[in-house]
């Protein structure tokens, strides 16, 4: 996991006009990783992720996929890049075997590539009849079909879970993680579902107006060695403080930090002293709470 | 990574996969048909002067502006296309550059109009064959055959498509709409001649510069009929004008709109 990171953006800007829309975005963007972009709408999100795949050209500073520049080496970057931008567009006169046909034939992937893509998303049955007759579900897939076809070192995926149904949204997670850990891809997702992101990714750039707000990383902790605040439910509040030393009270709960097996602990010491127990909780904040604390609320930036 | 023949293949694969690429084809072989087959028809129960084959394809040539309006459709549709569907954010994102997408394109809409072309002349000829007799035609100049007539003739419009076809792909290259790259392109092929009348290049000595005034290179060569009252080869020559002169207008023009289209869709920041 520590090494050279597959995109580094370094210092990104982008001006239009006179507005600013990415504000000296700097993040690198470790292999290997399901790694999320989260940020409310109109943050920014897309334009980054523009720029990423040279879309949009950068006012300032540059982003390095894989060791080329996707400004001075365009076709040597993006060479390394499978993306869906937004809602997969395809071609809908085609069927999805000849819009498949259509991106191998520019990245120079054989016939067996494209079975073993359309395979893995489970479009056999219907891979040779017209796009136009197909579902938001199954445009999504030949769209993921499509951005896996040349065996990207980095998927970018944005807003991937729009339109899906939830067997559909299960069905993409598990397949991104099958990838990141059979074929050491990194998965680049952007979103503005927090729940999602926080079911699907290893880490988190947080992103508001333009600017980086934070990084922070979903799966490093062991559960069992994590620390929360924990709320004990009891009759006799003011004595359990007393008995315990620490924390503080709400109510008729004494909320404390502890482990796992400080919680027991703790539990059977309340218990010992006669104090009733109604319920124990941990409190931790989910990542929602944390960012919406973070990006002030319901501000479009 | 692949070749730029791949990139061809798929420009081709789009626009024949398309029932509307079909309609055309079908629209260039059956027109010619039915037009012969009126005038064959009326003529055997007339019994009026019989009309000879050469005649015939060289009259059925006209017919060609079907063959400028589709190649004219299909170079307005090719970029603007991608944009309208959303799938142009798709075909950028390959390991292929901008001009090099662009270039693809272009060199389609040309395979288009060339196949197109001789589509049209194998079934305008082999109709005149098949319903005409084989008078001796009445227009053949000295030293030069019916076929090359009729060749040179369609030469002329041929050159003419290609101008309006690239303005119609810098437009719609420009615009990202394939509607107002059709109306634009059509309003110059069709409205050239009017507004080549009301500005006339021997009064404004600019005017001969532009782009109406310089298309239908043929005009440079029909005054052998001499029955017009009024020939506007004269009034071009008065105004210093001359075939080659009007090449070199028309391929600069051509030059012009391609290279606004190829640095437009360079720079261009795709949003769609």
């Amino acid at each position: 996991m520590s090494q050279e990171p597959v995109v580094r953006l370094t210092n990104v800007t982008k001006k239009i006009g006179a507005k600013t829309i990415i504000d000296r975005l700097t993040l690198d963007i470790p292999a290997g990783q399901v790694f999320g972009f989260l940020g409310p709408n109109g943050s920014g999100k897309t334009t980054t992720i523009r720029m990423m795949v040279g879309l949009m050209s950068i006012t300032q500073g540059d982003i390095v996929i894989n060791g080329s520049s996707i400004k001075s080496d365009f076709e040597k970057a993006v060479a390394h890049v499978g993306a869906i931008v937004e809602n997969p567009e395809m071609y809908k006169f085609l069927t999805g075997y000849q819009n498949m046909v259509h991106y191998a034939r520019m990245s120079g992937v054989g016939k067996e590539r494209i079975d073993e893509a359309i395979a893995l998303v489970g479009l056999e049955n219907r891979i040779h009849d017209k796009v136009k007759t197909y579902s938001l579900g199954m445009r999504q897939r030949l769209g993921v079909a499509q951005a896996i076809l040349q065996r990207p070192k980095l998927l970018i995926l944005d807003e991937p879970t729009n339109g899906l149904d939830p067997q559909g949204i299960r069905e993409l997670r598990d397949y991104l993680r099958q990838l990141t850990q059979q074929e050491g891809t990194t998965v680049f997702v952007s979103s503005h579902l927090l729940s999602e992101m926080e079911l699907m990714c290893d880490t988190v750039a947080v992103i508001q107006g333009g600017r980086l707000i934070d990084v922070r990383s979903l799966k490093s902790q062991d559960a069992g060695e994590q620390y929360a605040e924990t709320g004990f439910d009891v009759n006799e509040p003011e004595r359990a403080l007393e008995l315990i030393g620490t924390g503080r009270l709400e109510g008729t709960r004494l909320i404390v930090t502890a482990n796992r097996e400080q919680i027991a602990d703790l539990n059977s010491r309340l218990v010992s002293a006669g104090i009733k127990v109604y319920g124990i909780q941990t409190l931790t904040r989910s990542l929602e709470d944390q960012f919406l604390e973070m990006t002030g609320g319901g501000q479009i930036g | 990574m692949g070749n730029f023949l791949a990139l061809v293949q798929n420009e081709n694969m789009k626009i024949y996969r398309r029932l509307r690429t079909w309609i055309m084809f079908g629209m260039i072989i059956v027109l010619p048909i039915v037009f012969a087959g009126l005038i064959a028809f009326s003529e055997s129960h007339t019994g009026s002067s019989q009309t000879g084959a050469w005649d015939m394809a060289k009259n059925l040539s006209s017919i060609y502006f079907l063959v400028s309006i589709f190649t004219l459709i299909v170079a307005a549709d090719i970029v603007a296309g991608e944009f309208t569907w959303g799938t142009v954010k798709l075909l950028l994102i390959r390991p292929w550059s901008r001009s090099k997408v662009l270039l693809s394109k272009l060199l389609s809409v040309l395979l288009f109009s060339i196949l197109m072309s001789i589509v049209f002349f194998i079934v305008i000829i082999s109709v005149s064959m098949l319903f005409f007799q084989h008078n001796p035609p009445a227009f053949l100049e000295l030293g030069s055959t019916p076929l090359e007539q009729v060749l040179l003739v369609l030469l002329y419009k041929f050159i003419d498509l290609l101008v309006i076809s690239s303005l119609a792909f810098m437009i719609s290259t420009v615009f990202r709409a394939s509607g107002i790259a059709i109306g634009l392109s059509m309003f110059i092929m069709m409205a050239g001649n009017t507004i080549a009348v009301l500005l006339n290049p021997i009064r404004y000595p600019w005017a001969k510069y532009l782009l109406f005034h310089n298309m239908d290179l043929s005009k440079y060569v029909t005054n052998t009929g001499g029955d017009t009252s009024f020939s506007f080869a004269s009034l071009y020559e008065k105004a210093g004008m001359s075939m080659g002169f009007s090449a070199i207008v028309l391929a600069v023009y051509v030059v012009v709109f391609l290279a606004i289209a190829w640095m437009v869709f360079k720079r261009r920041d795709v949003a769609a």
